[in-house]
């Protein structure tokens, strides 16, 4: 009998030891996303996903623009079901070019649950970033990795 | 008294006058009269153009008519983009809302393609 409720006790130190060390691979970041371009966009679209699969999406935040005045548009769905492995966002705005921004913007902030000890490997790609006009403009993306101590 | 006079005696007087005459000889249309009654109608028709090289008023009529019901606005205007190789973008959200601006219920429509457009499980891939 004390055999068993020692092997009781083992197997419960090893499932608390493990869960801990699950709890400690988890992590949260935010993710700000930089928009560059020279002429004022009035509507954009960017996809984020990590190459190793390690990222899920809990919220998206807008952007420091106030010609875009309301949370982006992306798969809210998804992100409560915890299923959003990567994400679309987009947004538009009927603002007056004289208020659609250009030059270099934070146009959306993606806030990630990763697991794994690596850094992430993102991959950011731009799907389109029109003008007032809906031409295509030239603009890249970049963005910056806040953890959750900074 | 034969059996046919009988009943024409019981007849109507222009009852039996129409049918006497209705019994006369038909004129004989000869062949010669055949064929100039032919003659006469070549000649009636002969300035008029084949049916095939005959301007179709009707149908070019139709056509522009076509075309501009069409064109007006009520034809245009669809909460969908004009279908394009690609799948829609943001672009198409903005270039639809700029032609629904301002009307009543058009918001629900431009949210719904953008919806759409952000969504993952559209792409495949959820």
């Amino acid at each position: 009998m004390k055999k068993y409720l020692a092997l009781l006790v083992l197997v419960g130190l090893w499932m608390a030891g493990a869960a801990s060390a699950d709890e400690h691979d988890v992590r949260f970041a935010a993710v700000d996303i930089y928009l560059d371009s020279a002429e004022p966009v009035a509507a954009w679209q960017f996809e984020l996903s990590d190459r190793d699969g390690l990222m899920k999406v809990v919220g998206v935040e807008q952007g420091e623009s106030s010609a875009f005045k309301h949370v982006p548009y992306y798969d809210r769905e998804a992100v409560r079901l915890g299923e959003a492995d990567r994400i679309i966002v987009a947004d538009y705005s009927l603002a007056d070019v004289a208020e659609l921004p250009s030059g270099r913007v934070r146009v959306a902030t993606v806030h990630l649950m990763l697991s794994g000890d690596d850094d992430t490997d993102f991959n950011l790609f731009l799907v389109t970033a029109t003008t007032h006009d809906g031409v295509v403009t030239d603009a890249r993306l970049s963005h910056v990795v806040r953890t959750g101590s900074e | 008294m034969t059996h046919t006079d009988n009943e024409f005696e019981e007849l109507p007087d222009t009852l039996i006058e129409a049918l006497k005459s209705a019994d006369e000889a038909v004129p004989l249309i000869t062949a010669r009269v055949d064929r100039e009654v032919l003659k006469m109608a070549r000649e009636q028709f002969a300035d008029r153009k084949p049916a095939w090289r005959r301007p179709a008023w009707a149908a070019i009529a139709a056509t522009v008519l076509l075309a501009v019901v069409i064109g007006q606005p009520q034809f245009q205007r669809s909460s969908m983009p004009v279908m394009s190789p690609r799948p829609p973008d943001i672009s198409d959200v903005l270039k639809l809302a700029r032609e629904r601006a301002g009307e009543s219920g058009a918001q629900a429509e431009i949210d719904a393609l953008a919806m759409q457009v952000v969504s993952l499980a559209a792409r495949g891939e959820s």
